[in-house]
């Protein structure tokens, strides 16, 4: 396979003597959506927050084995892991806008990581982000308006305008959804769709319906090891596990 | 086993009413210790109040000097050099006639000799009057209309302080002085009037109370404060975000951490020994200068900046890291742009207390000495600078309040109230910021 974005073989993540990941191998494709299914506390939140190493914030937090992202280890001693995370957004289950204003939420990245040359440059860069992002005509007359002032789904598509403004090349969402209401969902996922156009998404979610709607790939995880990973539609009607079928079907998790 | 027995909900049953009793009695043991807070706090501001409001009232003498060339300039030149070498004594016989021509234009009779007249005046009257001179020397020849201090017997009687009983081993004053005084008083040229030297002035030896003032100690304070802030805010912010954000959390940093809860718990005089320890018999820093008792503050202040910071950085979301560590910020990044100014009204509502502290303490200054006599204020005071020798609030009233004249005693009431003052002011400006920059999310 050609298009791989992010090849990940044999990773190991320890918090303290907790074996949190065990021995998870995955291949995840570019411009493709990617969900990660699994019961709560089965490792995929850990396992995604690996891919742009966030783990790092977390003293107690030791990875082991290879994670490739194009060919190269992000865990290599001389990567920054700030240049990767500008490579590699991430959104959150909660939308956590910065208290600022929305353009300033959104020019933030842009700003740090200089992609703007002007004032001009980056006035297009917001708008452009905030176009993708599905959220440009309802802000667009109100950008000096606080970020945290918007509903919660609004601030989760301006979360996304800030993660996309930075060009970056993977998208990681940790349950985007879960403290939407379905029409706020329903945007956001609309939007995913539109987001793999560009990007390699890698989502994880509480819900198998949100996972069957918008991926095309789904691994699923269960006490911290990949217990099956494939093509979505094969995953939700032909589950070669014995585990998976238990959990799409309602019996664990 | 016990049978349910079907009761009424209409009629409370016996255990419902001795859990309810017990909350009603709870509810009174808390109220009577909040009521005894609030009588306490009362008690303790009217008697500060009572106490002190006098020191801001001080009691005037008006009298129409005749500045005697004869006097006070022989030669007729108006030379500078000649005219500072007539002494307060030069002065004395002036304030004497002045104090007759008084008594005479207003019918007063009085048989006392004109020495003890001029006793009613404050004994820093005459160099008072000097000074005028010496920055008025055109003035020589008029007869000017002065106001002196009166002497604080004087003052003390007036505001019921001295009592016609209480003088009779008094050598300092007599009853016939008293009758001059109320016939003074009678015709206005006795007054009491707001006493703004009180707030700006410096103090005044043992025999003149009249003339105290805080104001020298309150520019040592300042002084103090300045090197505090300096100080303090920018290690205590420094470290706190060090710890906080940065640090390995291991035994090292927890016994940092256990270290600078204790370090608040120190005594403070503990600091002054250390200030005079190191700063001055180390260092050989100057003594009493504001300079070594903004350092012993600051060494106490910093464990309270240092808790208040961390505690505001932690009440930061973690979110909000998260995010900026999403979009590819640094470390160090999301930290100045984003949690710092989220915690910034915390840390400064910290300083400012931590300040209020500073300012409100005495045991440190009195070790290293910071209770300077200066008996001037700026501009031509010596405690100009951070380096030269001065008083503090605080040590200006333990001061006050351990000499023997009574009247010594109203003015360490009266400091109190402006301390209190600028606690009160510093406090406020605190809730004022906090409610102001608090941040919603």
């Amino acid at each position: 396979m050609d298009n791989i974005k992010i090849s990940a073989s044999k990773v190991q993540v320890y918090y303290g003597d907790n074996h949190a990941i065990k021995d998870v191998d995955v291949q995840i494709k570019d411009k493709t959506v990617t969900a990660f299914i699994g019961p709560s506390g089965c490792g995929k939140s850990t396992f995604l927050r690996c891919l742009n190493r966030m783990n790092d914030t977390i003293d107690i937090c030791r990875v082991e084995g290879d994670i490739l992202i194009d060919g190269e280890d992000i865990y290599d001693r001389r990567v920054d892991p700030v240049q990767l995370r500008a490579k590699v957004g991430m959104m959150f289950q909660k939308p956590n806008p910065f208290p600022k204003s929305i353009y300033d939420n959104v020019a933030y990245g842009p700003r740090i990581h200089g992609l703007a040359r002007s004032k001009t440059d980056l006035d297009e860069i917001v708008e452009k982000s905030l176009r993708r992002a599905a959220i440009w005509d309802e802000v667009k007359d109100r950008l000096t308006a606080p970020g945290t002032g918007l509903s919660g789904g609004q601030q989760q598509r301006l979360c996304i305008a800030r993660a996309v403004a930075t060009e970056p090349e993977v998208l990681l969402m940790d349950e985007p959804c879960s403290a939407l209401d379905p029409i706020a969902t329903a945007q956001v996922e609309e939007l995913i769709e539109e987001l793999r156009q560009s990007y390699a998404v890698v989502i994880v979610t509480h819900s198998m319906q949100q996972a069957a709607r918008v991926s095309q790939n789904t691994a699923f995880f269960h006490l911290g090891s990949l217990v099956e990973y494939g093509d979505t539609n094969q995953i939700f009607t032909k589950p070669s596990d014995p585990r998976t079928e238990s959990y799409i079907t309602g019996r664990i998790g | 086993m016990i049978t349910p027995v079907k009761t009424s909900l209409l009629k409370p049953d016996a255990r419902t009413q001795k859990r309810n009793a017990a909350e009603t009695r709870f509810r009174l043991y808390g109220l009577s210790a909040i009521g005894a807070g609030l009588a306490i706090l009362v008690l303790l501001l009217v008697t500060i109040f009572n106490n002190g409001l006098g020191a801001f009232q001080q009691t005037f003498i008006t009298l129409n000097v005749p500045l005697l060339e004869s006097k006070l300039d022989k030669s007729g030149e108006r030379d500078l050099e000649k005219i500072k070498k007539v002494s307060t004594f030069g002065y004395a016989p002036l304030m004497a006639q002045a104090m007759e021509d008084a008594l005479a234009g207003n019918g007063i009779e009085s048989d006392l000799k004109a020495k003890k007249k001029a006793a009613l005046l404050s004994k820093s009257a005459a160099a008072d009057l000097r000074n005028f001179v010496i920055t008025n020397t055109d003035k020589i020849g008029e007869t000017v209309e002065f106001t002196f201090l009166a002497n604080s017997r004087v003052d003390g009687y007036l505001k019921g302080r001295v009592t016609r009983e209480s003088i009779a081993d008094d050598k300092s004053i007599n009853a016939d002085q008293l009758d001059l005084v109320d016939a003074l008083v009678m015709s206005g040229i006795i007054e009491k009037r707001f006493n703004l030297s009180f707030i700006t002035g410096a103090d005044a030896s043992d025999q003149r109370p009249e003339a105290a003032g805080m104001g020298v100690a309150m520019m040592g304070s300042f002084f103090m404060m300045i090197v505090v802030l300096a100080l303090a805010l920018p290690i205590g912010v420094a470290a706190s975000i060090y710890l906080e954000e940065f640090a390995p959390k291991n035994w090292i940093t927890d016994i940092i951490e256990v270290n600078i809860s204790n370090l608040a718990a120190v005594p403070s005089i503990v600091f002054g020994i250390l200030g005079l320890a190191v700063f001055i018999n180390y260092m050989h820093l100057p003594q009493s200068a504001p300079l070594v008792g903004g350092l012993v503050l600051t060494l106490m202040t910093l464990p309270t900046i240092i808790i208040s910071t961390r505690a505001s950085l932690k009440s930061v979301p973690p979110s909000i890291r998260d995010a900026a560590l999403g979009v590819g910020a640094s470390k160090m990044q999301s930290v100045f742009h984003h949690v710092l100014p989220l915690a910034a009204p915390g840390i400064l509502t910290g300083t400012i207390i931590g300040l209020a502290q500073a300012l409100g303490e005495t045991a440190p200054l009195l070790l290293i000495g910071m209770i300077g006599f200066i008996a001037s204020n700026a501009p031509d005071s010596v405690a100009s600078g951070l380096l030269d020798p001065n008083s503090a609030m605080p040590a200006q009233i333990y001061e006050w309040a351990k000499r023997a004249d009574p009247a010594f005693y109203e003015r360490a009431w009266g400091g109190i109230i402006i301390l209190l003052a600028f606690l009160v002011t510093m406090n406020t400006i605190a809730v004022i910021l906090r409610r102001r920059f608090e941040r919603r999310w």
